[in-house]
């Protein structure tokens, strides 16, 4: 009987395991899960909330308002204040909801203090408000983007490299949000401009030349003689049946890794490929987040690396100069880059600072997150060296500034559409980057001459201020 | 506009009133229980009649806003009359078994009723006519119970009738299979008349009485073959029915009981692999045991079909926090057959997250008094029957609410006291009851007043 008695105990231990792990699931499901599934369109509880709570306000960093509710006769209707520059990025919800009103949805229909706001609207009659949400992008940056892109199809992205911060992202062609019920048909229909897309996360764009980045990186962890690497461009060479030219047909002459980096030297780097071998490539590419997830949380197209053991030779050559067929989007340059510029380290990327009730009060600030190591730290050094001399004497000369260093590649990106994509990616100053910028150009031509001098005015409005 | 707000403010002020009376509800049990050890009699019975307060408080609570929030003066009085009706209920029983059962355990009997009233709250607000049919199973379920003293006054000797449940057990399971009707794919219901009725809810009790008439003989290992032939088969039949929770029940009442009689961990992890073994096999061979496995593991590829009951609760639990919406406030009904299997996540919605915890830890309370009354029982037959009923409520609230909050793959269980349905809720209060005359007749009884430390 004693041991009989002593079973039931032990059973009842298990018992209230069994309890406490209940509980514990539903409080961990509570803080960590429920608040990305429930922004889910198929939970109907944000579409009723909708109908009596008045949604909250998107600002800028700096308060400049970007999207609101107000009310027009006797309807409640979303305005955009700053119109068709945060079109992509903030997004809208006359249609669906994208962007940051997707997003956020939850946060901007929550009522914080709702027992104080019903008390109130018993004297006002009120409706109640929801929570404001408060971005990382600064609306001036944001619209000399948008002006320096000047009518051209591309997409701009500015980031802080130090915390991941989104500055400024912006894609053209556009729309005006605040006419979207009118335009609608028409947006849908022009296939050949695509407006809704936002090209900065999700097109996908040959990299050209701003691949080198990710080649150099590969060729200094592998190649272990790298140092003594020369090789003589005559302008232009066959590669395993594949010939290679570099831009413009230019001779570059003798060049090593450095100079092959700064002139962008296609037949160099094909060289370097080859030499480091396919699998080598597809490592580091894989490891800068090709073919995978990025950490960002809205909308966006994963890049795109096809290279492996049993493509033919001729491909490794196209892809080590960022032709053939790898694809990237101006976002997920911005990431390489910036990890580049902050010694190796990704920040994650993120564009909601935090989260304001109605009374003034900060919540669910964000707070800045290593995402993961794309460089060891001397070869991050090592390319940002590189990336100087690029805009001191190579390809990028057009992206400097007077008494600032910047770092800088370019890239001219040949592609089946026509002109070749013009791509600038760089941050300033070089060697304590305040701003990683991301310039493209759909067939904009030569990256140094097109997107280059995009970038040094932009470089020139954020170090000003 | 404004007697809208009037109404929202006094429903948010509520969540916290209702938060306040789970908790305080538990903490007097937890005294009570204290109070009884201690045997200090005055204490303790001062404690249980707090309990009970906190019982027909929560009850007007509850019923105050569901009125308030009425849309008309019909519907103010349809709930006013549940209401008054459920407010009777909970008084005149809670008297009659002070008298009955006078040496029940208390705290047992005001857990389960709190939880009865959330689940008559519950369903008046989800689904008034099934709060009209509920109130009627609970007092049928009660009523029944007030007859157990009598009878086990006049049977003495129930471990002697191991035949009988065996016999009565194959009839009721396997009715099912000859004249049921499938309900949410499970084929374990029978009509009888209008009168639903789910025959593996009473064959659980029977299966307790059997297996522990069986165990109290064992010696050797022969004397478990017949036993665990007849668990297996109940199990198969089960799976063949498709009631996959059914069937886990039955195993792990099978493995408890098992465990406790013979103390042998080479036959509890023998059947543990046995059964291990059995659901790989039910995967392999059964579309439906793979489908409740493929949709826990990823309910979000199939949202709008496999998957929308599951994700239907995760919103409804996720979207409002710790408080919860407030009662009426939120939209529970958006998840199917809110008022059966999945009443946790409305609770939890409206009630909020905090009072779902509350929720788990009363069904623990219950558990845990069962298990008392169970090892100060002194004859094995009778202990085993208190374990295996313990053991039905801590498995079938683990399986729906480790289903409904995704932790496990959700088996349609019902969640007990709680969910609507009368087969369920007759089932779970005639549980009580025999907890209550172990406690209470039994063991008076056989070993007289002074031997056993009660109040």
């Amino acid at each position: 009987m004693k041991q009989f008695r002593k079973n039931i105990k032990r059973v009842f231990g298990v018992y209230v395991v069994m309890f406490f792990s209940l509980i514990l699931y539903l409080v961990k499901f509570l803080i960590l899960d429920s608040s990305s599934i429930i922004i889910n369109t198929y939970n109907p509880r944000l579409s009723a909330l909708e109908e009596n709570i008045i949604r909250g306000e998107i600002r800028d960093s700096k308060g400049v308002v970007l999207a609101r509710t107000k009310l027009e006769g006797d309807t409640w209707i979303r305005e955009y204040p700053e119109g068709r520059d945060f079109a992509h990025i903030v997004g809208y919800v006359q249609k669906g909801k994208t962007g940051v009103e997707a997003f956020s949805n939850f946060k901007l229909l929550e009522v914080s203090n709702k027992i104080i706001q019903n008390v109130k609207s018993l004297f006002t009659g009120d409706k109640l408000k929801g929570n404001n949400v408060i971005l990382t992008l600064d609306a001036d940056i944001q619209h000399t983007a948008r002006e320096l892109l000047n009518n051209q199809k591309g997409a701009i992205v500015v980031m802080e490299p130090s915390t991941g911060k989104i500055l400024s992202m912006v894609s053209y062609p556009d729309f005006n949000p605040n006419e979207l019920n009118e335009i609608w048909e028409q947006l849908n229909k022009d296939e050949k401009n695509s407006p809704l897309i936002n090209r900065a996360t999700q097109g996908l764009y040959p990299p050209g030349s701003v691949f080198k980045i990710v080649t150099a990186s590969a060729v200094l962890e592998n190649k272990e003689d790298w140092e003594n690497f020369t090789y003589n461009c005559t302008g232009e060479e066959e590669f395993h049946e594949k010939i290679i030219r570099c831009y413009g047909g230019k001779a570059h002459g003798e060049v090593n890794l450095d100079s092959a980096f700064y002139f962008s030297c296609n037949t160099g780097f094909a060289k370097l490929g080859v030499d480091i071998g396919a699998e080598n490539l597809r490592e580091t590419a894989e490891r800068l987040l090709f073919n995978r997830n990025l950490p960002y949380e809205l909308e966006y197209s994963k890049s795109q690396f096809l290279l492996d053991k049993n493509s033919e030779d001729k491909e490794i050559v196209e892809t080590a100069i960022g032709q053939g067929k790898t694809l990237v989007s101006p976002l997920h340059m911005a990431m390489i880059t910036s990890a580049v510029a902050n010694g190796g380290i990704l920040m994650k990327p993120y564009i909601i600072d935090h989260i304001e009730t109605n009374y003034g009060k900060i919540k669910d600030k964000t707070i800045p997150k290593k995402y993961a190591t794309l460089f060891q730290p001397e070869i991050a050094n090592q390319i940002v060296d590189m990336m100087v001399e690029v805009v001191e004497k190579g390809t990028g000369t057009k992206a400097s500034i007077p008494n600032v260093l910047v770092a800088g590649k370019t890239g001219t990106a040949e592609n089946s559409s026509g002109e070749d994509h013009a791509w600038f990616v760089g941050f300033a100053p070089a060697y304590k980057p305040k701003a990683v910028v991301v310039v493209l150009i759909e067939n904009g031509g030569s990256g140094g001459s097109k997107a280059g001098p995009i970038a040094r005015e932009l470089f020139k409005k954020i170090l000003n201020q | 506009m404004s007697q809208k707000s009037i109404v929202e403010i006094i429903i948010l002020i509520s969540r916290n009133l209702f938060l306040l009376l789970i908790f305080m509800f538990l903490y007097s049990g937890y005294k009570a229980a204290m109070y009884e050890r201690k045997k200090e009699r005055d204490m303790y019975k001062k404690k249980i009649f707090m309990q009970r307060c906190y019982v027909i408080i929560l009850h007007f609570l509850g019923f105050i806003i569901l009125i308030i929030n009425s849309k008309n003066t019909e519907s103010m009085l349809e709930i006013a009359k549940i209401g008054m009706g459920g407010a009777f209920f909970i008084i005149f029983s809670i008297i009659l078994i002070s008298i009955i059962y006078k040496k029940g355990d208390a705290i047992l009997w005001n857990s389960v009723f709190f939880l009865m009233d959330i689940g008559l709250i519950m369903l008046q607000r989800l689904d008034p006519q099934s709060a009209e049919k509920q109130l009627i199973w609970y007092s049928l379920g009660v009523g029944l119970t007030l007859l157990f003293p009598f009878i086990f006054k006049i049977i003495l000797n129930f471990e002697k009738f191991k035949v009988f449940y065996a016999i009565l057990g194959w009839i009721f399971i396997l009715s099912p299979l000859l004249f049921g009707k499938e309900q949410f794919g499970a084929k374990n219901w029978i009509l009888i008349g209008n009168f639903g009725f789910q025959p593996s809810e009473i064959v659980k009790l029977l299966f307790i009485f059997y297996l522990s008439a069986s165990f109290i003989k064992y010696k050797t290992f022969k004397d478990l073959i017949f036993p665990i032939i007849m668990s297996g088969g109940y199990i198969l039949i089960l799976v063949i029915q498709r009631d996959l929770g059914g069937a886990l029940i039955y195993f792990l009442t099978f493995l408890v009981l098992l465990y406790i009689s013979t103390s042998s961990v080479i036959l509890f992890f023998g059947s543990l692999g046995g059964a291990s073994l059995a659901s790989m096999l039910a995967y392999k061979l059964f579309n439906h045991v793979r489908v409740r496995v493929e949709v826990w593991l990823n309910p979000w590829k199939e949202i709008d079909s496999k998957g929308y009951q599951i994700t239907q609760s995760l919103f409804a639990i996720g979207t409002w926090g710790w408080l919860g919406s407030g009662l009426t406030l939120g939209y529970p009904t958006s998840i199917p057959v809110v008022n059966t299997d999945f009443i946790f996540s409305a609770i939890c919605e409206e009630f909020g997250n905090l009072f779902g915890i509350g929720v788990i830890l009363i069904f623990l309370l219950i558990v845990f008094r069962g298990i008392i009354i169970s090892i100060r029982c002194n004859e094995k037959f009778y202990s085993l029957i208190g374990v295996g009923i313990s053991n039905l409520i801590a498995i079938q609230t683990f399986l729906i609410v480790g289903g409904v909050i995704k932790m496990i793959p959700l088996t349609g269980v019902t969640l007990p006291f709680i969910s609507y349905g009368g087969s369920s809720a007759i089932v779970s209060i005639i549980m009580i009851g025999l907890l209550q005359c172990l406690k209470s007749f039994y063991i008076l009884r056989k070993e007289g007043e002074k031997n056993f430390e009660t109040i």
